[in-house]
């Protein structure tokens, strides 16, 4: 087939307006020739160049046929998850130089989780935040942290005048109360229903999921969740080598990419074998309740039964997993003339 | 596939695209490959600062105490010196306690005045220093109620006590039997997420809306009284 | 205009034919005088810049761009919000023509139905971009969580309206092309339903926020028919000046009727927007409670940060500057009315893009207020996509007009001088293929 050049040979139309024709003339001037190579070569080069970003990607271990057609988590089976275990196990040992124990435990029959926390004990030092980081994994730089301590006046529960960024001498502090706030796990989760893509649901034992294997990282669910309860990771998250928590499960802990979502799990690869949560271990007071709710033993159990509980922002309508409650008495703010300041031990 | 010339186009009008696209390539060639992200380095956080585990170590039954160097029982001396009255003055031994339990200041009220290795309960019975909570629950009825529900305090370890150990602390694993009250801790570094800002506190916006302050401060306005104490 | 040579080569059979006009439009995208080179050259500069940002963020991540956890959405949302309206718009060519039979509009229709497709594609892109994973977006495929989630229904919505319209279009095109008068029941149909769906898109864009109860800026009824308002007065506003620029750079005769009634539609969606904004700051600030504390960061500015308040009050003035000229004489001036198309057109873009969707997040669920500011890289990206729409917009156009006049047909040479075009008029022959299709739509 020969395509119909247009060139400079002059075979006028004859219709008066001096435009020269489609002819069949075979063959391109070297002048248009030119023309359109220096134009041609000038966008590929352009093209070129700006893609050239790129070329940081080499290192990058996010993208693999693997994990391609990786499938959601619900429809892996045994191989498929072992597999898939097995590449995660891979590539934290490479990156990490560390032999993960990574595993994908299910749920227990019969158990729901329910968290409570007792406001009167709370003193706000923020150990359960960065006993969690340590616990999850979370990138250190940027900083991700799923639990956000919130220092409350006293005399209001309106969350606005809370304070996130004290930063004292020495807590608590008079006139305040403690509040901290993490993923409530909630039976009624706006998160799981914006989802487009199924990437996070709630599990049978009641705790909200991620599979970050499928996050397509859109931050729906970061925009739904009342409680600020999501972590998105704009960056490639950053772990210390040393600080890398080998202990880690499908669901939870294991070590995130970027451009997924992540939250709190309750700890799942703890609280699923039985154990209590890094927040609630760590916490000097012993404000933390955790348990079994279907227990009726269980301390949880308990505190919903003889504590006046209460949850945040009742009427979004979630139903949450996490109670906060008082205890009649309130260390904090009595006025405690024998109290010495030395002494004792912290 | 060229156009041809036309009435008002010049043909070199494809050599300065060319060229601007050569340029822009350099433009876009020099530039850095990466965008500049500012990340605020906070101190990190100590792995002693997040040790989980119980507030203090309570004593054993039968206490043992240091003296000098010397790991001794209680009775050791105490089967020889026999004090059943309380002191009226310094402590000459254990100077380390400081008394700072509200009313309870007697050391008598808990330790036995015959035999230092019991605590002792109303109507003289006593108890050891395994069962402690027997004594505090005397007078701190609520609070050991709660304690045996499980709503103060702290159970660690495992929640289901099938697969593992749950450790229930115990009142002197946490607080210190002579000065219960705990002193004010360092809190460890606050949020540090991208791009933060300014976060200062609205005090004012605070005053206004907060119910207790603003008749704090309606007090304080009245009366000129600010015995109250307590502002922030 | 008589036409002596065919062109020699006539390829048989569908595909080729359609292949063979897809290079003849890709060659005539290159024709033109130094104004179009320059402005084309311009465009692909900005957008090469933007595709050059944008390689930087998918290689570090989203924090290239402005956004927090605390303000998880900004500049990419905000265009992407502002461009499902002005898609939706261009349905407001297609009523007045197939519904009202407004003659002065058929050949317009095109031309808002090419916007159309245009914003769709550009909507699409700015999704891409604040997705964290793009590489991911097979999954949207093999689990989809419709009916529950309504960002399912907008997936589903922006796809079909961008068919529909590449369809229609498409369609129209071809027929013309190939001189032969559309048959009615392969586009008619279509097009009855792209109304629908056109109310719909925006509709179903304004549930994605509005049904957040995690939100309460959001929260509110008032979303949907306020972003219906909104697109209504911007769009037509755009195809107005796209309008006036069409026939300054190819002198095609769009005619003053045409202009009027747009005119007519964007003072009426501009009024209702007006009065939906009054009614949404009434009820917020009135009442006074704590749901309208994004209201009061947006336009008082919250303990201390009044980082938008400035924004958002140019956004009512161009409004209101907008409106008086509308509906008072002075709007009969053709500058002024431009004046006002411009000034609507970044004044709902302001409102809707900064003055919508930051605001919600400012303060975060537990108070906390962290303030939002697009760094460049974000900003280049912004602006890449939309040089790579007006792009796309005028290749569309340029190869459009040459088939409507029919001076790019199956069997005619193209000639190559745009002056040629000047001597055209409505009433010219060769541009009633698409009249007599319009008016034979069923009643």
């Amino acid at each position: 087939m020969q395509l119909p050049i247009m060139n400079s040979s002059e075979q006028d139309t004859g219709c008066g307006c001096g435009t020269k024709n489609y002819t069949t003339r075979p063959g391109i001037t070297r002048r248009s020739f030119l023309r359109t190579g220096t134009a041609a070569t000038g966008a590929i080069a352009a093209i070129a160049a700006s893609l050239s970003p790129l070329r940081e990607l080499g290192d990058s271990d996010d993208f693999s046929v693997t994990k391609f057609l990786q499938k959601h988590y619900k429809e892996m089976d045994g191989q498929d998850m072992a597999a898939a275990l097995q590449r995660i196990s891979n590539e934290v040992e490479k990156r990490y130089e560390v032999r993960p124990n990574i595993r994908d435990i299910k749920p227990m029959d019969g158990v729901e989780f329910v968290y409570a926390l007792n406001l009167s004990r709370c003193i706000g030092c923020r150990k359960c935040v960065h006993a969690c980081v340590a616990e999850n994994n979370q990138s250190r730089s940027p900083e991700i942290q799923y639990i956000r301590v919130l220092e409350m006046p006293r005399g209001t529960t309106d969350i606005e005048q809370g304070n996130h960024h004290y930063d004292r001498a020495t807590v608590p502090s008079e006139d305040h109360y403690y509040m901290p706030v993490q993923c409530h796990q909630c039976a009624n989760p706006p998160c799981v229903k914006v989802c487009p893509v199924e990437a996070t649901w709630t599990e049978p034992d009641g705790i909200t999921v991620i599979d970050y294997d499928w996050c397509i990282g859109c931050r729906y669910c970061e925009a739904a969740c009342p409680y600020w309860a999501r972590r998105f990771n704009f960056s490639k998250p950053t772990i210390p080598k040393d600080k890398l928590n080998p202990d880690m499960s499908y669901l939870s802990n294991r070590p995130r990419a970027k451009g997924v979502m992540e939250k709190c799990t309750f700890c799942l690869h703890r609280t699923r074998e039985g154990k209590m949560p890094a927040c609630l271990e760590v916490c000097p007071t012993g404000s933390r309740k955790f348990g079994n709710v279907l227990d009726p033993s269980s301390e949880v159990r308990k505190v919903l039964e003889t504590k006046r509980v209460f949850v945040l922002k009742e009427d979004v309508g979630t139903l949450p997993r996490f109670f906060y409650y008082f205890d009649e008495r309130d260390p904090i703010n009595e006025k405690n003339p024998t109290a010495s300041t030395n002494g004792g031990d912290a | 596939m060229t156009p041809t010339k036309t009435s008002n186009h010049t043909p070199i009008a494809g050599y300065f695209v060319g060229v601007g696209f050569l340029i822009t390539a350099v433009a876009l060639a020099v530039q850095s490959p990466s965008v500049d992200i500012p990340i605020i380095e906070k101190p990190a956080v100590r792995v002693e600062q997040i040790v989980p585990g119980q507030r203090r170590v309570a004593l054993s039954d039968p206490p043992m105490i240091n003296i000098g160097t010397l790991n001794q029982r209680c009775n050791d001396c105490h089967a020889i010196f026999k004090q059943d009255r309380d002191p009226e003055s310094e402590l000459r031994q254990h100077t380390h306690v400081k008394l700072s339990h509200g009313n309870n200041d007697a050391c008598l009220n808990c330790h036995d005045k015959d035999d230092r290795e019991r605590l002792t309960l109303r109507g003289g019975k006593t108890v050891g220093y395994d069962q402690i909570e027997q004594l505090c629950a005397q007078c701190h009825g609520p609070v050991y109620r709660d304690w045996q529900l499980g709503t103060h305090g702290k159970t660690m370890g495992y929640w289901n006590a099938d697969l593992g150990e749950s450790i229930k602390l115990v009142c002197s694993q946490c607080h210190d039997p002579h000065h219960p009250t705990y002193n004010p801790i360092e809190p460890l570094p606050g949020p540090n997420t991208l791009r933060m800002g300014d976060q200062h506190i609205d005090h004012e916006m605070i005053n206004e809306r907060n119910p207790l302050t603003r008749w704090r401060l309606r007090d304080h306005d009245d009366t000129h009284d600010s015995d109250h104490g307590g502002d922030h | 205009m008589n036409d002596l040579a065919t062109p020699s080569y006539q390829p048989k059979g569908f595909i080729k034919s359609y292949a063979w006009f897809l290079f003849r439009c890709f060659r005539l995208s290159f024709v033109g005088d130094w104004k179009y080179f320059l402005w084309m050259f311009i465009l692909s500069v900005v957008a090469l810049f933007g595709l050059n940002a944008y390689a930087k963020q998918f290689v570090q991540g989203l924090a290239t761009t402005g956004m927090t956890d605390q303000v998880s959405w900004g500049l990419y949302i905000a265009n992407f919000t502002y461009l499902v309206g002005i898609a939706a718009a261009a349905v407001m060519l297609v009523i007045p023509v197939y519904i009202y039979k407004n003659k002065d509009l058929h050949n317009l229709v095109i031309f808002g139905e090419l916007l159309a497709v245009v914003a769709i594609i550009m909507c699409l892109l700015f999704i891409a971009v604040d997705l964290g994973r793009p590489d991911r977006f097979h999954h949207m495929l093999l689990r989809f969580n419709f009916p529950i989630s309504i960002l399912t229904w907008d997936v589903i919505a922006l796809n079909g309206y961008l068919l529909l319209n590449i369809w229609i279009t498409g369609y129209l095109i071809w027929c013309a092309y190939n001189k032969r008068t559309p048959t009615k029941k392969f586009y008619i149909p279509f097009v009855f339903i792209a109304i629908a769906w056109a109310i719909s898109i925006h509709t179903v864009t304004a549930f994605l926020y509005s049904g957040l109860g995690a939100r309460p800026f959001w929260n509110s009824a008032v979303i949907a028919p306020r972003f219906l308002a909104s697109a209504f007065a911007a769009g037509p506003a755009l195809i107005i000046l796209t309008l006036q620029v069409i026939k300054a750079g190819t002198g095609y005769h769009v005619s003053e009727k045409a202009i009027s009634t747009l005119k007519g539609i964007i003072t009426v969606a501009l009024g209702i927007n007006m009065f939906l904004l009054g009614s949404e700051v009434f009820t917020e600030f009135y009442t006074g409670t704590s749901h309208s504390v994004s209201a009061k960061y947006l336009f008082f500015g919250l303990h201390g940060h009044y980082a938008l308040v400035p924004w958002i009050w140019s956004a009512v003035a161009l409004n209101m500057f907008a409106l008086i000229v509308l509906f008072t004489p002075a709007g009969r001036k053709r500058w002024l009315l431009n004046a006002a198309c411009v000034a609507m057109i970044i004044g709902i873009w302001i409102e809707k893009g900064m003055g919508l969707i930051v605001p919600a997040f400012i303060p975060s669920p537990l108070g906390e207020i962290v303030e939002y500011v697009p760094t460049l890289n974000e900003v280049l990206v912004c602006t890449g996509i939309w040089a790579f729409g007006m792009l796309i917009y005028t290749i569309l156009i340029r190869v459009t007009i040459p088939v409507l006049y029919g001076d790019l047909l199956v069997d005619k040479v193209y000639h190559t001088d745009p002056t040629v075009y000047a001597k055209k008029t409505n009433e010219s022959s060769q541009t009633s293929l698409l009249n007599e299709a319009a008016s034979a739509s069923p009643k």
